[in-house]
C-alpha cells in the first residue's frame, strides 16, 4: 500500500512534478474536497490489458476500483485485450496516482509513466456514461474526414452545414453540459440537425437558443464560453480546414469536431491536456469507422485531424507521450491518417536557451524573468544530452530568487526533490528525473508557485531569478536545452497566466530600424535562441508541421517557431529540420491575420499565428487523400518547393520554412445564405 | 445632464424628446445631426441671435412703410384638431402626445397582502373614459408585476459571474447603448432624420412611455442589484440609481422593436411584413438586453420581466394610435420565473404570428378589451406609417 503523501513528504518512486501538482499546487486548484476531486492522466502500460490492470490493481489496494478510477470509453473488446504497450487515459482521486506510484505495483502492473491531465468539474463527469457505439447517418459518397480538435467550435455556422442540415457528422464538447459521456457531452448528427431544426425560424437559425441547447454556450455555469465570443479560435481554424458553401460539398467532407475543455485550454501550459487529447483522437477513430460504415460500404476514408495547439517545454526529440502518440496514430494504417500541427508561435518569446561549456567546473549564469501578477505556476526545464541508460551526474543547478533570499541547490542524480523554501515556506522546487527509452535523457525541472493569488499563500516573487548551470560531465560538444514552459492567456480567457522569458544582453530583439530581429545575430553569441523553437507537439516524425508567412511580404510571420529539433538518443543529426512548410497565416504586416469564419453565421473574422496556417494544409491535404495521392509530409513539402520556384524573393531557410511558402487559395469560402430567396 | 433619469433616453430621439428645454431629453446626442427639429441652423427659427434681431429691427424701419392695419384672413383653425399638430413644433407635440399617454394610465398596488404585510404585487392600468360632460373611466389592466424573491435573484446571481466573461468582447456595444439605441434600430429598419421624421417622432414617444411605466414599477417592486448581493460582480458600468426589475434597458427595448415593426409593416402589402424584419428587431433587443447582464447590471429574470412589459407596452401604444378591439394585458409573475434559468425571449413572442406567447410565468391579465384611438395619437401614427410606404406611393 502506498504511503499517503502530504506536503514535504514525497515518495523516492512519485514523479516530483505530479506531487508537486497534486500536493503543492493544491491550494491553488479550484476549491473541492480532496476525495472528490477526480483528475484525468494518462498511463502508459506495458504487457497488460486494461482489464487486468483495474482488477489486479483493486485487489492490490483492497478498495473498490470505481471508488479509485474509472477508464475511458473505449470498445470492450480493447480493454480485455493484453498489449505489449499501450496509453490508456484514466480518471482517478489522490489515492489512486499514490497506488501507481508505488514501486511494486509500476514493476508488477507494468506502469511505465504516467501523466497528469486536469481536474474534472463535477457537472462535466458522468462515468456511468460511455460513448457507445455511435451512429452515423447514412449520405451519398464521401471524399475524406476530417477532424478538428480544438477550443470553441461554433459548428452551426454555415460553412459546415449543409443545405439542409449539417456536416458534422459527431461534434464532443469535452466540458458540454449535460453531460452523455464519461466527460462532457456528444451530438451526432442526427441530434445536430434536429436542433437546427427546433431553433430555425423562418429559415433563420436562432444561433444563441441553438447553442445553449446544444450544451457549447449556457451561461447557468461559469465556465468559459469561447464560442460565445465573435472570434473564436476554433470556428477559424475548422471553416480554414473544411469550411464549404452548403450546397458545394455537402456529402464530400465529414466532419468529426471534439472542442477541448475550456479548462485545460485557460492553462496555456498544456501540460494537461495529454489525456484529453488522446481520448480525443481514440474518439475520432472510432467514430470514423461508423463513417466509413454508412458512407463508405467496405471501404475506408481517409482522415485528416488538425490540432492547431502549441506548446513551448518537452524533450523536443518527439519521444514524449504525445509526440509518440500522434506519430503512432498517423503510421499505424490500414487507414490513411494524417496528423496536421502548427510550428507554433514562440520563434520571438525568449523561451529556449541553450548552453555548451568548456570544460568541468565551468559556470553560466542565466536571467528568468518571471513576472508579476502570474496566478500560474511557471516552469523551466533542463534537458541533458543522451548518455546512454545509466548517465552520470552531469551538471547541477543553482536556483536564486531575485531578492537572493532563496536559493537551491539539485543535482543531476535521481533523488527527492529540492525545495525552494522564503522564510521558511516553500515557494518552488528543484527536481531531477531520467526518462528511459526512447527517451532515454534526464530532465532537471523548476517549478514556481504563482506570484499572485486571490486566496492561496505563499507566493513565489517576482522579478529576475538566476539559474546557474555548473557543468559535471559534460562534454565540449554536448548541448544542454532550457525551455520555459508556455504560460500566456489566450485572447477571451482571464488573464492569470503570463509569461516568463530569459533575459541575456547579448540578445538583440530589434534590427536597424526598429523591427524584430527573426534571425540569430552571429555575434555576440547569445545562449537564448530563435531556433529550436517548434511547438513541441509538433517534433514527431509523421506529424505535419506548417509554419506562417505574411503573404504580403512573403516573410516568415516573425512568431512562426524554427527548428531544429533535439535528435534522438540513436541519431546524430534531428530527425526534422524545421516545419515541413509555410502557409499564409497573415495578409501583410499591416492586415494581420487571415479571413475565416467567426463565431456567428455569416460573420467572417482576422486570426493570425500558425494556428491558422496549419488548418489551410489540412484541407489540401484532405483533397490529396482523396484523390487518391500520398497527402503526406513528403507531399507537402514537395508542393512548397514547387510553389516556391515561382517567386521571385529568397525562400525562408529550412529551419523556418522546411520546402518552402505554398501557394494556397485565399479565401476558399465565401459567406452564403441558406435562406432561399424570397418572393 | 441634468434629469438624465431613464436609463437609455438622455441625448437619445434628439428634439422629439418634448422635454428640449429642459435638458434631460433633448440634447440630440444619440443622434446627431437631427439638428433641424431644435434648431435648424439659418432655417428653424426658435431663437435668434443678437445681430439677426437687430438687423430685423433695421430692416423693418427700412421697408415696412406707414402702419395699415389687420388685413383679412386667416380663417380661424378648428378646436381641438389634430390636423393643427403639423403647425406645432416636435417638442410642443411630444408634450401633447405624453400627456395624451399618461393622462390615461394608472397605478395600483394590490388590495391582498402577502407574507409579513408586503404588498404581492402591483398594476398598472389603462383608463378608458368615456364621452360624457363628467367623464368616467373604465380601467383596463395593462400589466401586473409581482418580484421574485431574493432566494430567486441569489440564484440568479451566478448568471452574472457567468456572462462576465463576454466583457471584453461586448464592451462597446454596452457603452455605446447606455443612451437610445436609435442607432442601432436605423441599422435594420430605414430610421433616417430626413426621411422617417415620423417614425422618430413616435419611437421617442414610444421610449417615454416605456420608461414612464418601468420606472413607477421599479420603485414599487424595489428590487436590489446584482451587485448589492455580491461585492464580486464589479459592474462594468455606473448601476443607475434604480431598482433592478423589470430591466429598463429590455422594456424600452421590447417596445421600441414591437412598435417600430408595426410601424413599418402596417401597409398592406409591405415587404417589411416579412417576419424576418420582426425577428431581427426582436433579436436585437434581446441583444440589448442581455449585454446588461453581461455588464453586470441586471439578472437575466429582469430581462423576461422587462421583455414582457416592453412587448405588451409596445402593443398598447399601437392599440392607442389605431383603436383595438382586442387588447390583453399581461401578467408578469417572478415567483413563478424558474430561478436558474438564462433569459430567453422566444418563450415570450412568436414573430412568426406577430403575438405573445404564454409561459407560466406571464399569462395574459384579465379579458379582451376595446381600446379607442386617440386622435392625436392616430394623426402621428398615420405620419409616420406613410414614411415607409413602397415608392409610388401605392395605398395611398
Amino acid at each position: 500500500m502506498a504511503a499517503s503523501w502530504s506536503k514535504g513528504r514525497v515518495p523516492a518512486s512519485v514523479d516530483p512534478l505530479i506531487y508537486w501538482r497534486l500536493v503543492e499546487m493544491a491550494d491553488f486548484l479550484p476549491p473541492e474536497p480532496e476525495e472528490s476531486r477526480w483528475w484525468s492522466a494518462q498511463i502508459e502500460l506495458r504487457d497488460i490489458s486494461l482489464d487486468q490492470f483495474r482488477r489486479r490493481l483493486a485487489e492490490r489496494s483492497g478498495l473498490r476500483p470505481e471508488s479509485l478510477f474509472h477508464l475511458p470509453e473505449i470498445e470492450p473488446e480493447q480493454t480485455a485485450l493484453p498489449k505489449e504497450r499501450q496509453v490508456a487515459t484514466a480518471y482517478g482521486t489522490l489515492p489512486f496516482f499514490e497506488l501507481v506510484f508505488d514501486e511494486d505495483n509500476q514493476r508488477e502492473l507494468g506502469i511505465e509513466r504516467v501523466v497528469l491531465g486536469r481536474v474534472l468539474p463535477k457537472r462535466q463527469r458522468n462515468f456511468e456514461a460511455s460513448f457507445g457505439p455511435g451512429k452515423a447517418m447514412p449520405g451519398g459518397p464521401a471524399r475524406a474526414i476530417v477532424a478538428v480538435i480544438d477550443d470553441g467550435i461554433a459548428f452551426a455556422h454555415e460553412l459546415f452545414r449543409r443545405c439542409d442540415g449539417s456536416r458534422v457528422e459527431f461534434a464532443w464538447i469535452q466540458d458540454g453540459t449535460p453531460a452523455n459521456r464519461h466527460r462532457g457531452r456528444e451530438l451526432d448528427r442526427a441530434e445536430i440537425e434536429s436542433l437546427l431544426q427546433r431553433h430555425s425560424h423562418g429559415g433563420r437559425l436562432d444561433e444563441a437558443a441553438f447553442y445553449r441547447d446544444a450544451g457549447l454556450i449556457d451561461f447557468s455555469d461559469g465556465l468559459h464560453k469561447s464560442a460565445a465570443f465573435r472570434r473564436s479560435h476554433g470556428t477559424h481554424v475548422a471553416a480554414l480546414a473544411a469550411g464549404h458553401a452548403p450546397g458545394t460539398h455537402d456529402e464530400d467532407y465529414p466532419l468529426i469536431l471534439v472542442q477541448l475543455p475550456a479548462t485545460v485550454v485557460e492553462d496555456s501550459s498544456g501540460d494537461w491536456i495529454g489525456p484529453d487529447l488522446a481520448i480525443a483522437i481514440e474518439y475520432i477513430l472510432q467514430r470514423a469507422r461508423q463513417i466509413d460504415k454508412a458512407r463508405q460500404a467496405g471501404g475506408m476514408l481517409p482522415l485528416v485531424i488538425n490540432f492547431s495547439f502549441g506548446n513551448f517545454a518537452g524533450s523536443h526529440d518527439g519521444t514524449d507521450m504525445l509526440e509518440r502518440l500522434l506519430d503512432q496514430v498517423s503510421q499505424a494504417g490500414p487507414r490513411p491518417v494524417r496528423v496536421v500541427l502548427p510550428a507554433g508561435n514562440g520563434h520571438l518569446s525568449r523561451c529556449h536557451a541553450v548552453l555548451a561549456f568548456d570544460r568541468p567546473g565551468q559556470s553560466r549564469t542565466l536571467s528568468w524573468h518571471v513576472l508579476p501578477d502570474d496566478r500560474t505556476a511557471s516552469y523551466v526545464e533542463i534537458w541533458l544530452p543522451h548518455r546512454g541508460p545509466n548517465p552520470p551526474d552531469l551538471v547541477q543547478v543553482e536556483v536564486t530568487s531575485p531578492c537572493g533570499r532563496a536559493t537551491a541547490l539539485v543535482e543531476a542524480t535521481p533523488g527527492p526533490p529540492v525545495v525552494v523554501a522564503r522564510d521558511g515556506a516553500t515557494i518552488g522546487q528543484l527536481h531531477y528525473r531520467f526518462f528511459p527509452a526512447p527517451t532515454e535523457r534526464g530532465r532537471i525541472m523548476i517549478a514556481l508557485l504563482p506570484t499572485a493569488h486571490e486566496t492561496a499563500r505563499p507566493l513565489a516573487p517576482s522579478g529576475v531569478w538566476r539559474i546557474t548551470v555548473t557543468n559535471k560531465a559534460l562534454r565540449p560538444e554536448e548541448q544542454i536545452h532550457l525551455r520555459i514552459q508556455r504560460d500566456d492567456s489566450l485572447a477571451g480567457y482571464p488573464l492569470r497566466g503570463r509569461q516568463s522569458y530569459f533575459e541575456d544582453p547579448a540578445y538583440r530583439r530589434f534590427d536597424g530600424i526598429g523591427r524584430p530581429l527573426e534571425t540569430e545575430p552571429e555575434d555576440p553569441p547569445c545562449p537564448v535562441k530563435r531556433t529550436g523553437t517548434l511547438n513541441a507537439f509538433a517534433t514527431g516524425r509523421e506529424t505535419v508541421v506548417v509554419g506562417g508567412y505574411v503573404r504580403g511580404s512573403g516573410a516568415p510571420a516573425p512568431e512562426s517557431g524554427a527548428g531544429p529539433v533535439t535528435p534522438t538518443r540513436d541519431a546524430r543529426t534531428p530527425h526534422r529540420a524545421g516545419p515541413e512548410a509555410l502557409a499564409a497565416s497573415d495578409d501583410s504586416p499591416v492586415q494581420r491575420g487571415t479571413l475565416a469564419a467567426g463565431s456567428w453565421g455569416g460573420s467572417m473574422v482576422a486570426l493570425n499565428g500558425t494556428s491558422v496556417a496549419a488548418p489551410q494544409v489540412a484541407r489540401w491535404l484532405a483533397d490529396e487523400l482523396a484523390a487518391g495521392r500520398s497527402g503526406d509530409r513528403a507531399a507537402v513539402r514537395d508542393k512548397a518547393q514547387a510553389d516556391e520556384q515561382n517567386r521571385p524573393e529568397p525562400g525562408p531557410p529550412e529551419t523556418r520554412g522546411g520546402g518552402g511558402r505554398l501557394t494556397l487559395p485565399r479565401q476558399p469560402f465565401r459567406p452564403r445564405r441558406l435562406v432561399p430567396d424570397r418572393p | 445632464m441634468s434629469g438624465a433619469g431613464p436609463e437609455t433616453t438622455s441625448g437619445g430621439f434628439g428634439g422629439f424628446g418634448g422635454f428640449g428645454g429642459f435638458g434631460g431629453f433633448g440634447g440630440f446626442g444619440g443622434f446627431g445631426g437631427f439638428g433641424g427639429f431644435g434648431g435648424f441652423g439659418g432655417f428653424g427659427g426658435d431663437a435668434f441671435d443678437l445681430l439677426t434681431s437687430s438687423a430685423l429691427i433695421t430692416t423693418r424701419d427700412g421697408i415696412a412703410g406707414p402702419w395699415e392695419g389687420a388685413l383679412t384672413g386667416p380663417e380661424e383653425l378648428a378646436l381641438e384638431s389634430s390636423d393643427n399638430l403639423r403647425f406645432w413644433a416636435p417638442w410642443v407635440r411630444a408634450s401633447l402626445f405624453e400627456f395624451e399617454l399618461s393622462s390615461r394610465l394608472a397605478f395600483t398596488p394590490s388590495t391582498g397582502a402577502g407574507p409579513k404585510g408586503r404588498k404581492v404585487s402591483v398594476t398598472v392600468w389603462h383608463q378608458e373614459l368615456s364621452a360624457a360632460p363628467t367623464p368616467s373611466a373604465n380601467f383596463v389592466p395593462l400589466v401586473e408585476m409581482k418580484r421574485p424573491t431574493m432566494g430567486s435573484f441569489r440564484t440568479q446571481l451566478d448568471y452574472l459571474h457567468s456572462y462576465a466573461q463576454l466583457r471584453s468582447d461586448r464592451a462597446q456595444e454596452i457603452t455605446a447603448q447606455l443612451g437610445a439605441p436609435t442607432a442601432f434600430l436605423a441599422s435594420i429598419a430605414f430610421l433616417h432624420s430626413h426621411r422617417t421624421p415620423h417614425t422618430l417622432e413616435l419611437l421617442a414617444l414610444a421610449l417615454r412611455l416605456a420608461n414612464l411605466v418601468e420606472m413607477r414599477l421599479k420603485h414599487a417592486l424595489a428590487c436590489a442589484r446584482p451587485h448589492e448581493l455580491s461585492p464580486q460582480v464589479q459592474p462594468m458600468i455606473q448601476t443607475p440609481a434604480h431598482g433592478t426589475l423589470p430591466s429598463g434597458h429590455a422594456t424600452e427595448a421590447f417596445t421600441l422593436a414591437r412598435v417600430l415593426w408595426a410601424v413599418i409593416s402596417a401597409t398592406p402589402g409591405s415587404s417589411y411584413g416579412d417576419p424576418a424584419w420582426g425577428e431581427q428587431l426582436m433579436r436585437l433587443a434581446a441583444r440589448i438586453a442581455v449585454n446588461r447582464t453581461v455588464a453586470g447590471c441586471h439578472f437575466p429574470v429582469d430581462s423576461a420581466a422587462g421583455a414582457v412589459l416592453g412587448l405588451t407596452l409596445g402593443r398598447y401604444l399601437v392599440a392607442r394610435c389605431t383603436g383595438a378591439t382586442d387588447t390583453w394585458g399581461r401578467r408578469f409573475d417572478g415567483t413563478l420565473y424558474p430561478a436558474d434559468d438564462d433569459f430567453d425571449w422566444r418563450l415570450l413572442f412568436d414573430v412568426k404570428i406577430g403575438e405573445p406567447l404564454d409561459p407560466g410565468f406571464a399569462p395574459p391579465l384579465g379579458k379582451a378589451s376595446a381600446i379607442a384611438a386617440s386622435p392625436l395619437l392616430q394623426w402621428l401614427w398615420q405620419k409616420a406609417v406613410a414614411e415607409w410606404q413602397a415608392p409610388g406611393g401605392r395605398d395611398r
